[in-house]
């Protein structure tokens, strides 16, 4: 066991295999306005975000309502058409692909949405929910692979025949799960996959996650605004503001020592379950996030930063790297300690 | 410290299609004043329902029995009358849902004013001094703004202070948060938690906080109700209950808390919230819990002081009817 894990390390270490690539990627939404649908302005929900995901890895993508990392994560799988940018997966160009080719690839590709009972057809049984992508692509023994899948997310053949509305919160995800793995898929988005549920459930559902990722070897993008949960199962972490990524790294890199000031307000607001911690959180939040249509000019972070100056209302500050893997977006990075 | 609101032995039943749902199960707690009590429990659990029974805001289907002592009376043998001078002047609530707690087609302006109006007796001029001097000290800079503009044009953030400066504006007793903060992102989540621990310690009223997040619990409350099924399973000081939870439950829950400052292994419990309209007998927690004994099947477990301050619900403390 220990000589695999070495092996695994090795393998991984070497930097062999990213299996997600995104290269400034841009989507933009137009916002229309009256009879004619006459365009007014663009809103530039991810502008020029990039970054990679290795083999095997959970990389979480963190940040407040609006920050467009749902949107990054559904243009990754070209959900929605990007506006700009590229997206490589095991070095095919997921933005060149056709439709066909697209369809192809999709198998391979696959998400989990936050709300588990919007997500999952009401008119269908599980069975045939879970059943459906492998009608789709022409699987052979369907019923053999869904009980199988039912047995892998912690159900059983009972649960087969039921409808969604007669199984609980926790219990639909884990068939929306089910119904993601039905084709062996290399890579999966997680949209929030666990903030519609009970602290509880929550956790079955994330050690389900853990368990299926090692079991199945699958790549995560996991999409959350709970930094509790993305500490939990993220290897690494991006921290989206306003449409851009403000700062990558390791889980250990961001958590312990951020160094974009959005990420540390954003750390020090977080309520920690431990009454003692209360006096040692000393940061201070100013202001809300802008409005996405009207996004400050220079560094899109400085209408609520407590170190801005000039520089930082001209310019956008570039993405700089601090130590090996972290990276952070800030004019002063160096300075602010 | 004086005792404000006291709930002796509350029964909360709903009449539904599907049969008797028994909300409420003997619950008891009581709050004091200028105290931060929070009730915290997972969803189901009857904290929003002990919340609306106390304004007596629950439907027509609820059959209630037991006490609801505020300041002395027991609310629920008020008068309908009675009851309307006391809601929103003697005791406020507010709501999760800022969106949809503000109406949106009028202004903030005649929202906020026909509510003080109401309530302190002022004029129109008078009442619009209050309110702006309410806005400024839930922290909104530009009051005149902020009464001029409807609801659709200020942010989550800022609607939820309007509602807090709303269910401030007769200086009540007791504040009824009723999950205030979770449909705001996490910063926008600590500066209303800091607004309402502010205004606490200036006008010294008040709050039941009503949360499903330990997080919440541990930031702002003095002390901790924790409920599971209709039940209120333990009580104590906020640190003891972090520091020393009794109840499986309690210990339960905190081991499932993703914590952002270390990666713990998260121990979920087994099973899932049972349904209340046929919850297991005795303990209501007994079917999920890893010590569960012959007893905890047959007797319910009352509500008894282990130690001073802190109660606990659960045979495994003994507590009257226990071996």
């Amino acid at each position: 066991m220990n000589i695999l894990q070495g092996i695994l390390w090795l393998v991984t270490s070497m930097g062999v295999g990213t299996v997600i690539r995104v290269e400034h990627l841009k989507k933009y939404f137009p916002i229309t306005h009256g009879f004619i649908r006459k365009k007014i302005i663009w809103l530039k929900a991810v502008d020029d975000v990039s970054f990679e995901i290795k083999d095997g890895e959970t990389f979480g993508l963190v940040g407040e309502s609006g920050s467009g990392k749902s949107t990054t994560g559904r243009t990754i799988l070209r959900l929605y058409e990007p506006t700009g940018g590229k997206v490589y997966f095991n070095d095919i160009e997921v933005t060149a692909l056709s439709k066909q080719e697209l369809k192809e690839l999709r198998p391979k590709m696959q998400i989990i949405y936050q709300d588990p009972y919007s997500s999952l057809n009401p008119r269908l049984t599980i069975f045939d929910i879970i059943a459906e992508p492998l009608r789709e692509y022409g699987h052979e023994n369907v019923e053999d692979t869904v009980l199988e899948l039912l047995e892998a997310v912690g159900l059983s053949e009972e649960h087969a025949k039921k409808y969604p509305d007669e199984i609980s919160g926790g219990q639909c995800q884990r068939v929306a799960i089910a119904r993601a793995l039905a084709l062996n898929p290399e890579f999966l988005v997680l949209d929030e996959p666990t903030s519609a549920l009970d602290v509880s459930v929550q956790a079955q559902v994330l050690n389900l996650l853990g368990r299926l990722q090692k079991e199945r070897n699958l790549t995560y993008l996991f999409i959350s605004h709970d930094l509790g949960v993305v500490r939990y199962l993220a290897d690494r972490v991006g921290v989206m503001y306003l449409g851009k990524l403000v700062e990558i790294g390791t889980i250990e890199q961001v958590f312990d020592n951020p160094a974009h000031p959005y990420t540390r307000m954003l750390l020090s607001s977080i309520p920690v379950p431990d009454p003692k911690a209360r006096a040692i959180r000393k940061e201070k939040v100013i202001g809300e996030i802008p409005s996405p249509l009207h996004p400050p000019s220079g560094c899109r972070f400085h209408t609520r930063c407590p170190y801005a100056r000039e520089i930082c209302r001209k310019e956008e500050p570039a993405m700089i790297e601090l130590e090996k893997g972290h990276f952070v977006r800030c004019h002063f990075v160096g300075e602010l300690q | 410290m004086k005792k404000l609101l006291e709930i002796h032995d509350l029964y909360i039943n709903f009449k539904t299609l599907w049969g008797v749902a028994k909300v409420l199960n003997g619950v008891s707690f009581d709050i004091k004043e200028g105290e931060i009590f929070g009730l915290v429990g997972e969803t189901g659990c009857g904290k929003s329902v002990t919340a609306l029974s106390i304004l007596r805001l629950l439907p027509p289907n609820a059959e209630i029995s037991g006490k609801i002592l505020f300041k002395g009376k027991n609310l629920l043998e008020k008068s309908e009358e009675d009851m309307r001078k006391i809601r929103g002047k003697e005791i406020s609530i507010i709501f999760q849902d800022p969106m949809t707690s503000l109406n949106p087609l009028f202004k903030v302006r005649d929202q906020m004013l026909d509510i003080i109006e109401l309530h302190e007796g002022l004029s129109r001029e008078e009442a619009e001094k209050h309110a702006e001097k309410l806005l400024k000290a839930v922290g909104l800079s530009d009051p005149e703004r902020i009464l001029n503009s409807y609801p659709h044009e200020l942010s989550g953030g800022m609607r939820q202070r309007i509602m807090i400066a709303m269910a401030l504006s007769s200086n009540p007793f007791l504040l009824i948060a009723d999950e205030p903060t979770t449909a705001l992102d996490v910063t926008i989540q600590k500066q209303i938690l800091e607004l309402i621990l502010d205004l606490r310690n200036r006008y010294n009223f008040s709050v039941l906080l009503i949360t499903h997040d330990l997080g919440v619990v541990a930031e702002v409350c003095d002390r901790v109700g924790v409920m599971y099924a209709g039940n209120i399973v333990e009580i104590a000081p906020t640190e003891e209950l972090f520091e020393n939870p009794l109840h499986p439950y309690t210990q339960g829950l905190l081991s499932v808390v993703p914590d952002p400052r270390t990666k713990k292994p998260l121990k979920p419990l087994k099973g899932s919230v049972p349904s209340l309209l046929n919850p297991p007998s005795g303990c209501r927690f007994h079917p999920r819990c890893i010590y569960a004994k012959d007893i905890c099947k047959r007797a319910k477990p009352e509500l008894h002081e282990h130690s001073p301050g802190h109660f606990v619900a659960c045979h495994l403390y003994g507590g009257g009817n226990c071996d």
